[in-house]
């Protein structure tokens, strides 16, 4: 039985990683309509070009995020399909738990920064 | 295919000759296919913005992951080739090859810092920049003042030129200073950038240098009056 990947080999997941994960969270998607929907899940903060995306994708081929599928009888047979495996679904559930705690731990120091002076007064 | 359209595919295969061969025998043909459609659905200058970006940041690290910087020896052999054209155009190998040598090192460097943009996390796109354009400018200032002046100590060993280096060392370590306590927060850091920047003007002849180092301090000063509060360093 191959042994199962850490998930702190992982984490912090690189930004480009991240959303393409997100992306194909809705299902499979060829490499243009990842980056429209990257687009669109970060408001434009996140303006993924075709070398940072087909970058991202070899890793993540490589590390089993995601893998290629086969299209469908309708689809450009040039383009090719990508979705996520289970491994990539654990590690970016793992990621937005990452992300949730440091919002967390964000809100919660800046209420304490703000207490102090009520607290010293 | 307008002829407008077909001359932007050739520029854009230009660029894609910037990534390793077996990278773009992978990936070539989509890469151009969604060039082709950004250019449908988004307007010019924004698709261009877009690869310049894309590109200065997947580039290097696609060469790095499996392309010449990942030979050693063909890395050392172009270190060697810019160190000979140096000496060969300037007529002095040894200042010469220390210009050299400064810029490739500065391109390399460059290059090595555009490539871990690709690998930074989520949360950094979502937050202000800690490195904004024009601290870029003023470290890529910094390091070159450094650069002309052991250049010039080491061609001209004498007294005033050991002080025109140590004035160029505080001003780097004030800058350094600027850098830190304005990624903590402190507006005090923005004005000690611009400080920094300050005696740049008073050598309107190198053209250059004063015209980025009015970049820098305009940055530095216009981040503090929009109201910004430069960004602070949150430990996760």
């Amino acid at each position: 039985m191959p042994e199962r990947p850490d998930l702190d080999d992982f984490l912090p997941l690189p930004s480009a990683t991240f959303h393409i994960l997100l992306a194909l969270t809705g299902g499979p998607l060829h490499g243009y309509a990842i980056m429209r929907r990257v687009d669109d899940l970060s408001d434009g903060a996140v303006r993924m070009g075709p070398g940072t995306l087909y970058g991202s994708i070899k890793r993540m081929l490589a590390d089993g995020l995601i893998e290629e599928i086969e299209p469908a009888p309708d689809d450009d047979e040039r383009r090719r399909i990508y979705q996520m495996t289970g491994l990539g679904e654990t590690v970016s559930v793992a990621e937005v738990q990452r992300l949730k705690r440091l919002l967390s731990d964000a809100a919660v120091k800046r209420w304490s920064a703000r207490a102090r002076p009520e607290f010293g007064s | 295919m307008s002829a407008l359209d077909q001359g932007s595919m050739r520029m854009y295969s230009l660029v894609l000759l910037l990534y390793p061969q077996s990278f773009r025998r992978e990936y070539g043909d989509e890469m151009r296919i969604a060039f082709a459609e950004l250019r449908r659905d988004e307007p010019r200058r924004k698709v261009f913005t877009r690869i310049v970006r894309d590109a200065a940041v997947s580039v290097p690290r696609a060469q790095a992951e499996g392309g010449i910087m990942r030979s050693t020896g063909i890395a050392a052999g172009i270190v060697a080739v810019a160190i000979a054209i140096g000496g060969a155009v300037t007529g002095s190998f040894l200042t010469g090859s220390l210009i050299v040598i400064g810029g490739t090192v500065l391109i390399v460097g460059i290059a090595a810092l555009l490539s871990r943009v690709g690998s930074r996390s989520a949360e950094s796109d979502y937050s202000r920049s800690r490195w904004p354009w024009w601290a870029i400018l003023a470290g890529g200032l910094a390091i070159f003042e450094v650069v002309i002046g052991a250049g010039q100590l080491i061609r001209e060993p004498k007294k005033e030129n050991v002080f025109a280096l140590g004035v160029v060392l505080v001003f780097g370590g004030l800058f350094t200073g600027g850098v830190l306590l304005r990624n903590r927060g402190r507006v005090g850091g923005n004005w000690m950038i611009a400080a920094v920047g300050a005696p740049m003007l008073m050598a309107p002849w190198w053209v250059w240098p004063p015209i980025l180092g009015l970049a820098v301090m305009l940055g530095a000063i216009s981040e503090v009056f929009r109201g910004r509060r430069p960004t602070r360093t949150t430990a996760a």
